[in-house]
């Protein structure tokens, strides 16, 4: 990697990154609960601007000799809010956003911004802007949003002190320091003050909003940093107690069976093959635990017991029709399906297997193929698995064609329906 | 008699296996532990008529996947093979390989040895062999057909494509607007327009409408074929439509 390092950003290229907002910068993803909070605060905001201009608007209709110029602003300045709220208000309820270019946000926000700017010194002159600080608010949720995405950190007291140092804020005084050595009527003065104190108060309120929201998502991130420190220490011991309970005690068990005669060392091959086969259902259902199993991986538990069984596997799922994502419960019942049609081709002595899987919106089906001699049992013989879940599935559920060989059985399940009753949820878990 | 590659952090298994994949050749078998050795290794003999290589080496930041392409890229006539547990964790890695490189065939690590040695001498004899049937259910009936080698060439159109990429695989920890450019010196701007240009290659890949976090993991799995493109691409953006009809 090069020595030469390039230099940080510039102010100006900040600044026009913050005139483009969090539309441009964002990833697009679904957001996360302190950017949806953010957003909340921005929506909340622009509404409350909405609602203090549309209160004073008929007073300041009849007070003005032209009413037509503060209505023409309210209105203008309604659309340019609303237009600028739809953004948030996507984020707030946690929409996936289209992203925008930098430079068509930047002047499209440029634009509403100063058609808000104008339009609230048209519609609340003198003392009623100060009504608008909520705008602040808005303002800095947004500009926090905007930090976020590019992830440049808060600056808290440097920002705003720099605010104030700002070429703004000296346009401002020295548009102050003129109304007050000119023969500016004294009305005048005091509306400009009135403006100036306003934007003062926004200013303050955006800041403090960002300070806020900052603070409050370091806070977060703390916790979820705590939650997953403990989550990792639990699932250290966890693994360590699967170990010892599991693996540890498997083993010391083969190996005292082994030592005490109990099992004949020709043996010992298919001993550690079935606790192979053991260790993997327990990993299976670890993986079915973590709530995001595919068909692909719960199915291979049952390919790999007919391989240590000496079966011949003719034909098998690709990955076309095994990526289906399970809920748990949809999981369990799946491998059992598959164990079920799986120990039964097994035990039948099948020499040849094809594992087939089909599935559509609702149903997944499971095909065994064997050369085990046919199905000896129709109707099913009772107490048996294959009998337990025809029952619990209902009898439409299964399918059993002879072959030249053997025996063609598929079983079916219901897919992606959420359980109904917290029975079911019991059961299943 | 074969010269065969095993490269495998498993040495133990490995050794074993290299004595068996001896024992029934005869066959001469060198086991290599590190996917860092890999390059020395085929710069220094001659070339391997089949390299079986394991996917996951999670005490190195690289994965089988550099394996087997360095060894396709050094010696492209050296027959390829993975030979792993296939679990979920390396399922994304030996899809990408079965897509990107010319699989030989899939060996499954907890197959009956029998099914091991049998598969390792269909390959040998005729150049390929059936996916352990065991790992099927993770790849494809047969290897992608938009995905090649060549399309990574794609998603490095000029030097700042080559800067971003270059960025996102050095970046420790997830990558932001800020960092990348105080990484690369570029405007954010400039990658903001980069990353909108190399969208459409990227949903060639999977990866719809990907953000810089998407992009970086894309970097840190494709690093081995993505590298020899930021090395070296040209030096201005060409002009006018850059995607060429396929």
């Amino acid at each position: 990697m090069s020595t030469h390092r390039p230099p940080p950003l510039s102010r100006s290229e900040v600044w026009v990154a913050h005139l483009a907002g969090e539309g441009a910068w964002g990833t697009g993803e679904h957001p996360e609960a302190a950017a949806r909070l953010a957003a909340q605060v921005q929506v909340a905001g622009l509404i409350v601007v909405l609602s203090v201009m549309w209160t004073l608007v008929p007073e300041r209709l009849a007070s003005s000799a032209e009413p037509w110029i503060p209505i023409t602003a309210a209105v203008t300045t309604t659309a340019a809010l609303l237009g600028v709220l739809v953004r948030p208000l996507l984020l707030a309820l946690g929409r996936r956003r289209p992203l925008s270019r930098p430079t068509t946000a930047a002047l499209v926000r440029l634009v509403a911004s100063t058609t808000i700017y104008l339009g609230i010194v048209v519609v609340l002159p003198g003392w009623r802007a100060v009504a608008v600080w909520p705008l602040g608010v808005a303002g800095g949720a947004d500009a926090i949003l905007t930090r976020w995405a590019l992830g440049l950190p808060f600056e808290g007291p440097h920002w705003w002190s720099t605010l104030f140092r700002s070429p703004v804020m000296a346009g401002v005084a020295a548009g102050l320091a003129i109304v007050v050595v000119t023969d500016v009527p004294a009305q005048d003065t005091v509306a400009v003050l009135m403006l100036l104190m306003a934007l003062g108060l926004a200013l303050f309120a955006a800041w403090g909003t960002m300070w806020l929201l900052d603070a409050s998502r370091r806070r977060v991130d703390e916790r979820v940093e705590d939650a997953v420190r403990r989550a990792r220490h639990e699932e250290h011991r966890r693994r360590a107690h699967w170990l010892h309970d599991d693996v540890c005690a498997e083993l010391q068990l083969t190996s005292l069976r082994l030592r005490t005669g109990r099992l004949a060392p020709s043996h010992v091959a298919s001993e550690l093959a079935d606790l192979d086969h053991r260790l993997r259902v327990r990993q299976t259902d670890e993986l079915i635990a973590s709530g995001d199993a595919r068909l692909a991986e719960l199915v291979q538990p049952a390919l790999r017991r007919l391989q240590a069984a000496g079966v011949r596997l003719l034909d098998v799922p690709s990955l076309d029709d095994a990526h289906l994502h399970l809920q748990p419960h949809e999981a369990r019942l799946f491998t059992r399906l598959v164990g079920v049609l799986v120990s039964n081709a097994v035990n039948a002595g099948a020499s040849a297997v094809s594992l087939l899987l089909q599935h559509d919106d609702e149903v997944i089906g499971v095909t065994v193929i064997d050369d085990a001699g046919g199905f000896p049992d129709v109707p099913l013989p009772p107490g048996r698995g294959l009998e337990r879940l025809v029952n619990e599935l209902g009898p439409g559920s299964i399918t059993i064609e002879p072959t030249a060989q053997g025996s063609k059985v598929t079983l079916r399940m219901p897919y992606g329906h959420e359980l109904s009753t917290p029975r079911d949820r019991t059961q299943v878990n | 008699m074969a010269r065969i590659l095993i490269v495998d952090d498993a040495v133990a298994l490995a050794e074993l296996f290299a004595n068996e994949l001896t024992r029934h050749g005869p066959h001469q078998v060198t086991v290599i532990d590190s996917v860092a050795d890999v390059a020395p290794s085929l710069a220094n003999s001659p070339p391997f008529d089949l390299a079986l290589v394991d996917l996951s080496f999670p005490a190195e930041t690289a994965s089988g996947v550099d394996a087997l392409a360095t060894v396709h890229l050094t010696h492209p006539r050296t027959l390829l093979a993975i030979i792993t547990q296939g679990d979920r964790w390396v399922a994304e890695p030996m899809r990408l390989a079965w897509d990107l490189l010319p699989i030989a065939t899939v060996v499954s690590k907890s197959a009956p040895l029998d099914a091991q040695l049998g598969a390792i001498a269909n390959v040998l004899s005729t150049g390929s062999a059936p996916p352990d049937p065991a790992l099927q259910p993770l790849l494809p009936r047969g290897p992608s057909g938009w995905r090649s080698i060549d399309e990574f060439s794609r998603l490095v159109h000029h030097r700042g494509h080559a800067k971003l990429w270059r960025a996102l695989l050095d970046l420790v920890g997830e990558a932001t607007y800020r960092e990348i450019a105080t990484e690369t010196g570029l405007k954010l701007n400039t990658i903001k327009n980069y990353r909108a240009q190399l969208l459409p290659e990227l949903a060639q890949h999977g990866l719809p409408d990907a953000s810089l976090r998407e992009m970086q993991d894309f970097a840190h799995r494709s690093r081995v074929f993505l590298e020899p493109h930021i090395s070296g691409p040209p030096d201005e953006p060409p002009t006018g439509r850059r995607r060429q009809a396929r």
